[in-house]
């Protein structure tokens, strides 16, 4: 079905603007490291080798598919100007101090949201093997709190959007921090394992215990890894491979979501760890290898020149494309003085991680995972009726007199047809500007002679055929995955 | 945090955990305030699984807009030629050119023909922008909302994304003024040992001139950097008279010269430290005389000109950094293909080299005639070549002495040497510079020369080894 068997489909999800958004002076989180990713990604010549993707602003109604209605109208109604109105609310939703109210809060989740939830969509519709949005990945952030800088949690609600189709999705954190919003919101639950390798002891947030496992249905379904200050590259990869190996055995998700944060880097303004961009990347290209539909998000990072270059590093690793460890001139190039080198070194910080403390942790570990049942099956009686009707009403919403091409153009027949799916999602010729279309306005840019391409494609469909190529598909990558098994295991 | 809503959308449907659940884990929240919390208002509602139809899939709405995919039908050197095209002609950066060629499908030419229609902005920040930008935030900081109060024309994104950029440029700026500042303190150094007169060139630099009034031959102060015409000397570098008073006065103490920020006092600091530009840094005269006289426009085109010049320069030079790496990172791999390919894969050839037998003659002083023990150090021979090998050059390279040399060693008793062994001795000599030689030559050189280090050491172990 996809054009390069080999090479994986990567699409990239980026809007020029989320950069722009400041959290406030002195404030460490900034989303411009995510601009500096994607000059970086432009100049290293990563982004022709990609689909690019400008996300649509993810609207409140999407947010609330995880948030409660009330927090995300806060958000929406809250600015600088008008803080002092809404004090109550403020602590109430822990608005103010570390989560800030800045100029575009709520466009600026928003687009980060956006980014993920449409990764997710496009990962669903099997029209792409790994998914990034580097404007995603923040994971602190709750049902009905702001937490950690983060205000909207993108990932639950990608894996919301990825529940739908997949019945085990699989999340792993490589953020410093615990991803505690994400494993709140799936706590309960056995279709979403949480995996979360973070610093642990008097540290944010505080929670992340060995012995926090998961609740009801969803015990053993909730992974943590605590760890100690200097992680390095070995002892990280000692402890990461294993577990993931042993998740992935016993779980077997259909698909994978990994948060990059890069505040797991050493030198990172907040994190104590002492990663190197390759040892980090080494996370990804690892669970890369499983070949499973793969959505990457970003997350903490806040040394944001080791941001950048580690977001565009695991970018390249994505895409199976080598990258020059000499940086290429860019918009923001003094910031990588002075030697303008992509990978960084480690510091001389000793690791405080014994090799028998991690050994002990991941007995520890593996003793939890032999409880899961070997790969949960459906829970039909856990299935909300709400959600159904969420469903019916997406389909609702599109014009009926545009179902029926849409639904032809996405189909990837002929490599041909790559092009014309460009035709409905294209851009405006105004660069720069352009903004995002909906079904009704696409019609009218695209010209006739397309539509009638489009009606002569309906007829060559052949719906059985379609389904055996799609099979045959599977098949090769569960093959491919186990010999990849293997050779990690070998590694 | 207790969320008391009840008008909590995800709370309203049937839930996938009955509340018993809850109930059930209830207390084992209650212990640690720090523990993640289990209830209606925390947990996401679990969406139901779609088994359907793969085309049912294909419904999916769009939700975000394609503005580039990759292709196959045009090669990279093109594109990168259409990109620096649209970039030359039009100001399309490389983001902006894809696009457009994404939009006619790929089409290079039209997209071409397109490119004038669409040529985007000029970059809409005046040099007063920019002025007024740098004295506010000397001024208030990095508080864009007050900045904005300044500058009501621009919104609060334009002016957090010129920040960056221009954060970057203030950063280059800094380097020239850490040069600048080094090149005066050298300069004073040899000022203070009479071995260089001040420079003369102070004119090719129009700000200088403010600071040095009408002579060229003052010099300047290590601390202030201020130019004066005498100077004190001082243990510390030679200082202008007000530092050298405080100088006496502190008993040493160098006086601090950060004043209370100004705006563009930055400008200041680059312009009083430097008399000379930095090596390697020409000024042309015309030019400089087009900026000083001539209304700022065309000053600004030059200036930007060459900043454009610059910047092509430095994509040059990483470009070939790049280059330069990959074909190390080359050297390096074929190195390794080869030393993998010898112990793992010894092939057996029947062919002599030099080297070969260079190293069968060692062997033979080694081992004396335990030809499987030379043949396994060699690997790339049997046996039998070696005992043919012995036979044939017996004579010619007086085997039979190394094995008697052999023997006496296994004694442990000594043989003097006499004047008839000297061509044997010669031989023996002859092997060990003859391989060495590399060595020693890689190790004053580098890059291509590392594959012969790699290639000799291997060899000149085991000489070394013999020559025990």
């Amino acid at each position: 079905m996809s054009i390069t068997p080999f090479k994986k489909r990567v699409c990239y999800y980026y809007d020029s603007d989320i950069g722009n958004y400041y959290y406030g002076q002195g404030h460490p989180m900034k989303p411009h490291r995510i601009r500096m990713t994607h000059n970086l990604l432009l100049n290293y010549g990563l982004y022709r080798k990609m689909e690019i993707y400008r996300p649509h602003k993810a609207t409140a109604e999407e947010m609330t598919k995880f948030h409660s209605d009330e927090y995300i109208r806060f958000l929406r109604s809250i600015r600088p100007d008008n803080m002092n109105d809404y004090n109550k609310q403020m602590q109430r939703f822990n608005v103010g101090e570390d989560c800030p109210v800045f100029d575009g809060l709520y466009e600026f989740c928003q687009l980060s949201a956006g980014g993920s939830v449409a990764a997710a969509v496009k990962l669903n519709k099997q029209s792409a093997d790994i998914c990034i949005n580097w404007g995603g990945g923040l994971h602190h952030a709750k049902k009905s709190e702001a937490s950690g800088f983060c205000y909207v949690n993108d990932i639950v609600l990608g894996i919301l959007e990825l529940l739908k189709y997949h019945q085990r999705v699989l999340y792993i954190d490589i953020d410093v921090h615990h991803g505690d919003g994400v494993e709140e919101a799936f706590y309960t639950t056995d279709r979403v394992m949480t995996v979360s390798f973070h610093k642990y002891g008097e540290y944010f947030p505080g929670t992340g215990d060995l012995r926090d496992i998961g609740a009801g249905k969803g015990k053993y379904y909730a992974v943590n890894i605590p760890l100690r200050d200097g992680m390095d590259d070995d002892s990280y990869e000692s402890i990461f491979v294993p577990i993931i190996t042993k998740v992935m055995e016993t779980f077997q998700p259909s698909a994978v979501v990994l948060q990059c944060g890069a505040d797991s880097l050493t030198g990172d303004r907040l994190g104590c760890f002492n990663l190197t961009v390759k040892g980090h990347g080494k996370c990804v290209e690892f669970v890369k290898r499983y070949g499973l539909p793969f959505l990457m998000v970003g997350g903490g990072g806040y040394t944001i020149r080791n941001v950048s270059r580690c977001w565009t590093y695991e970018t390249a690793v994505a895409l199976g494309a080598e990258i020059a460890n000499e940086l290429p001139y860019n918009d923001y190039f003094e910031y990588f003085g002075p030697d303008f080198k992509l990978h960084i070194s480690p510091s001389n910080m000793s690791n405080t991680n014994a090799t028998e403390y991690l050994e002990k942790i991941k007995n520890r570990l593996f003793e939890n995972l032999r409880m899961l049942p070997h790969a949960p099956g459906v829970q039909v009686q856990a299935i909300p009726e709400d959600s159904v009707r969420h469903e019916s009403d997406d389909e609702d919403n599109v014009n009926p007199d545009d179902r029926n091409p849409q639904s032809i153009t996405d189909k990837r027949i002929a490599p041909d047809n790559e092009f014309s799916d460009s035709e409905d999602e294209g851009m405006a010729p105004g660069v720069g500007g352009g903004g995002r279309k909906d079904n009704r306005s696409y019609k009218t840019v695209v010209p006739a002679r397309k539509q009638a391409r489009l009606d002569s494609n309906r007829m060559e469909i052949d719906e059985p055929e379609f389904n055996i190529l799609k099979d045959e598909k599977e098949d090769k990558s569960v093959s491919s995955d186990d010999s990849n098994k293997k050779d990690s295991v070998k590694s | 945090m207790a969320n008391d809503n009840s008008d909590l959308k995800n709370g309203n449907g049937k839930r996938p955990a009955p509340s018993d659940i809850a109930a059930d884990i209830d207390d084992l929240i209650q212990e640690n305030a720090e523990k993640i919390r289990v209830g209606r208002d925390y947990q996401a509602v679990i969406p139901k699984l779609l088994v359907l139809p793969t085309h049912r899939r294909e419904r999916l709405n769009k939700k975000a807009l394609l503005v580039w995919a990759p292709t196959e039908n045009i090669s990279e050197v093109k594109l990168n030629e259409y990109i620096l095209l649209s970039k030359e002609k039009y100001g399309y950066n490389s983001e902006q050119a894809l696009g457009m060629l994404y939009w006619h499908h790929h089409d290079m030419d039209k997209a071409l023909s397109d490119l004038a229609n669409f040529a985007p902005l000029p970059d809409d920040w005046t040099t007063e922008d920019k002025l007024t930008f740098e004295s506010a935030f000397n001024s208030i900081g990095k508080n864009f909302l007050r900045i904005k109060q300044m500058m009501p024309d621009k919104p609060i994104a334009s002016l957090v994304k010129y920040y960056y950029l221009w954060k970057n440029k203030r950063k280059k700026s800094s380097v020239i003024d850490r040069q600048a500042k080094k090149l005066a303190n050298v300069r004073a150094n040899e000022n203070q040992n009479g071995s260089r007169e001040g420079s003369s060139s102070a004119e090719s630099d129009p700000d200088d001139k403010k600071d040095l009034g009408e002579g060229s031959s003052k010099q300047s102060c290590s601390v202030c950097g201020v130019f004066v015409t005498m100077l004190q000397q001082t243990p510390k570098g030679s200082m202008c008279g007000t530092c050298y008073t405080h100088f006496r006065r502190t008993n040493g103490g160098i006086r601090p010269t950060l004043g209370p920020p100004r705006p563009n006092n930055r400008h200041l600091n680059v312009a009083r430290n430097k008399r000379l530009p930095p090596r390697g840094m020409y000024v042309n005269h015309d030019d400089l005389q087009a900026i000083a006289s001539s209304p700022d426009a065309k000053g600004d085109n030059i200036l930007s000109a060459v900043d454009d010049e610059v910047v092509s320069l430095k994509c040059k030079i990483q470009s070939n950094k790049q280059d330069i790496g990959q074909l190390q990172k080359k050297i390096k791999l074929n190195i390794n293909e080869y030393r993998n390919s010898e112990p793992i894969s010894p092939r057996i050839v029947p062919r002599w080299s030099n080297d070969e037998i260079m190293l069968a003659i060692e062997g033979i002083r080694r081992y004396g005639k335990d030809f499987k023990a030379i043949a396994e150090t060699m690997g790339t021979k049997s046996q039998t070549h070696l005992k043919t090998f012995y036979a044939q050059y017996r004579k010619r390279y007086k085997l039979d002495d190394l094995i008697k040399q052999y023997r006496a060693d296994q004694c442990n008793t000594i043989i003097e040497l006499s004047d008839d062994d000297d061509e044997q001795v010669s031989i023996k000599e002859e092997a060990p510079p003859s391989v060495s030689r590399p060595t020693t030559l890689s190790s004053m050189a580098s890059g291509t020369r590392l594959i012969n280090l790699s290639l000799s050491t291997p060899k000149a172990h085991q000489t070394a080894a013999a020559a025990k």
